[in-house]
């Protein structure tokens, strides 16, 4: 079946997939597209292979820092298919002498640049080499600069100053501008361009899955999903301390293996739980332990919208590693009545919903990776 | 077969504050309820048990669990440190140290550096902006070379808030036993909300030489009671009938508590005892621990 082909491919330990409906991304039944939400945690790495800018990037591309623990495959809800992406560009003013300088500026660049010292291959003589290269600076500028300014209207942009300042004589510095203005009847060009400013809003995707079960089993299902899923969006908060542990007994519920066996539902009554012995920290109780003053960063997620052959569908959008900011359930009708199964009590409907957002800004180099454009 | 309702105050609760909503709750089999069990706070930060109250479910059963995460643009200087950062933190010593920067120094780059360079030398110029020289500079830095610097915004952790439930109650009394109840339940929920002033009670003699006692307030407050909800599935024999499909709540603070009388369009009484017809709780709760994935587990693994 699909998901079980995925994760394979994305080298998951099987047993870590959790799916609702059972048969999604079954190629004989309904629901063969389908989402998988692969979850990943931070794993310790000191090998490094390029220098630390590169690494940055790679804690998002690549999976070399982070190992996978959970997947879950579910139905495609309504209104999942969508993204949006933005780039963020601002109208600035650059004036006369920005605009001066921008259409100088690379020239000054590429003269700057080939004076650089040599500071990145550790040279010997790095610093004074670096003093002449401050020195230069000023030079390049005024080099690039002086043959220009006669070639503009450089007596107009100096009229204007003028009539600003006999402005400013009588009258606040905000209105000495308009009396240059009407005085010589010309506005001041601000040379407005529209720059690039990056990328500043990251991606989010938010789900919404309305789960209907229809037995003891599918409800267990779901109620580990949403466990599984709440635990690896929180934080850890460990305890520090001289801890004291004392072993306790207590009753787990077995449902779980039974569902494996074909178990099917509705009955979910005292065998379905056995007692288990476990050793815990006493906490509090002992009056030395105090929690954690750092918390362990939660796990994060990729999702993918996948064919019933495993592959994932490339005529979608692909979503890149991201946190999840919200995970909400509703159990039954919100606001209307509240309805459960007779044997188990569990609730008949219940709504997930989960907000995710990406945890870097968008570039070529990403999406190219994630799409394989 | 016993009320389940009676079988879990029997085992939570000695004290005689125990309100349940209709007075008929969990006779008949299968009844689905809320319950309540009120604290108080004891010096030390310890818990005491002093009541309990059991509803039926509520309309809205909602559990939300929000994580905040910043925006930070980190820029490449930060995004290299984060790397060297990373690399120190995972092994350290002093080797790790000394590759960790001259790792850091690899990511020193001509074009970068270059761009950087010009930025600062354009801000130098006089009168480049009216307004702030070193977004300009950079701009136009960007606008000349088609290149801008990667602002290297990413997420990071914050925290984690307490968790807030809002539920609502609809109660609708048939006779007289459950207007009492009703009365007796949204009573007990305000007092508990509420915080108690401290009060001493001394002995005095009067004029008459006869002794009298009176009451004196010390300033201070004893504090609101705490409450851990739970929701039941009828059942006694299911450890206690909490269902394990439903979300619990524990050590929680009532910040928010209002009783509307006329939820359905208008006021309307019983004839004989003049007592509403109905009322409609709602109530807003706050735990007071944070819910990391530890509290989870201890909350809902180990029973």
């Amino acid at each position: 079946m699909g998901p079980e082909k995925a994760t394979r491919a994305l080298g998951i330990n099987a047993g870590g997939l959790h799916k609702f409906p059972a048969g999604v991304g079954n190629d004989k039944d309904g629901l063969q597209h389908f989402m998988l939400i692969t979850e990943y945690k931070w794993k310790h790495n000191t090998q490094r292979h390029a220098d630390a800018l590169t690494d940055f990037s790679d804690t998002y591309e690549k999976e070399r820092f982070f190992e996978s623990t959970n997947a879950f495959a579910f139905y495609l809800p309504k209104g999942s298919l969508k993204t949006q992406y933005s780039a963020t560009h601002g109208p600035v003013e650059f004036g006369f002498f920005g605009a001066l300088l921008n259409s100088e500026s690379s020239d000054i660049l590429n003269r700057l640049q080939a004076q650089l010292p040599d500071i990145v291959a550790s040279d010997q003589n790095v610093f004074s080499k670096a003093y002449d290269f401050w020195k230069t600076i000023g030079n390049v500028g005024i080099d690039e600069l002086r043959p220009n300014i006669d070639k503009y209207d450089y007596k107009t942009k100096f009229g204007f100053n003028i009539g600003e300042a006999v402005g400013g004589i009588v009258m606040g510095k905000d209105k000495s501008s308009a009396v240059a203005s009407l005085s010589m009847r010309k506005s001041g060009n601000p040379y407005t361009t529209l720059v690039f400013s990056g990328v500043k809003e990251r991606r989010q995707h938010a789900f919404s899955f309305d789960f209907l079960p229809r037995n003891a089993v599918e409800s267990y299902q779901i109620t580990e999903i949403i466990k599984k899923l709440k635990r690896g969006m929180l934080p850890g908060l460990k305890r520090s301390g001289d801890k004291k542990n004392k072993t306790i007994t207590f009753e787990k519920n077995i449902l779980g293996s039974k569902a494996g066996q074909n178990y099917s539902g509705p009955e979910f009554a005292d065998e379905a739980y056995k007692p288990i012995k476990k050793t815990i920290s006493t906490g509090s109780s002992t009056g030395n332990i105090l929690s954690s003053a750092f918390f362990d960063y939660p796990n994060v997620y990729k999702i993918g919208i996948y064919k019933r052959d495993g592959n994932k569908n490339q005529y979608l959008h692909q979503i890149g590693q991201s946190s999840m900011l919200n995970l909400k359930v509703t159990y039954g009708n919100e606001g209307g009545s509240q309805s459960f199964f007779k044997d188990t009590g569990a609730p008949t409907r219940v709504k997930l919903d989960l907000t995710f957002k990406e945890n870097f800004g968008l570039t070529r180099n990403f999406v190219k990776q994630l799409e394989g454009a | 077969m016993a009320n389940p309702v009676d079988v879990y105050v029997n085992a939570n609760s000695k004290n005689i504050h125990n309100y349940r909503f209709p007075s008929t709750l969990g006779s008949i089999g299968g009844d689905k309820f809320t319950f309540f069990l009120v604290k108080e706070i004891l010096q030390g930060g310890e818990l005491s048990t002093t009541g309990t109250i059991a509803l039926p479910m509520p309309t809205n059963l909602v559990d939300d669990y929000k994580v905040e995460y910043v925006d930070a643009e980190l820029g490449p200087i930060g995004a290299t440190a984060v790397g060297m950062g990373t690399h120190i933190a995972n092994g350290f010593s002093a080797e790790n140290m000394g590759n960790a920067l001259k790792n850091g120094l690899k990511t020193v780059n001509k074009n970068m550096l270059s761009q950087v360079v010009a930025k600062k030398a354009l801000e130098m110029v006089p009168g480049l902006s009216t307004g702030d020289a070193k977004t300009t500079a950079g701009q136009i830095v960007t606008s000349a070379t088609n290149r801008a610097v990667n602002p290297y915004a990413t997420g990071v952790f914050k925290s984690i808030g307490f968790k807030t439930f809002n539920f609502t109650f609809k109660l609708y009394p048939l006779n007289v036993s459950d207007t009492n109840a009703m009365k007796q339940v949204i009573n007990y929920f305000k007092a508990s909300m509420l915080p108690e002033d401290e009060v001493i009670k001394h002995t005095g003699r009067g004029h008459g030489h006869d002794d009298f006692t009176y009451e004196q307030k010390t300033g201070l407050q004893k504090l609101p009671h705490r409450f851990n909800i739970s929701f039941r599935d009828g059942s006694p024999s299911h450890h206690g009938g909490r269902t394990y499909y439903m979300f619990k709540i524990e050590d929680a603070a009532m910040t928010s508590f209002s009783v509307d009388y006329e939820s359905e369009g208008g006021p309307s009484f019983f004839k004989g005892t003049s007592a509403p017809t109905n009322a409609t709780l709602n109530m807003t709760l706050q735990e007071s621990k944070i819910h990391t994935r530890e509290r989870d587990i201890s909350m809902y693994d180990i029973r």
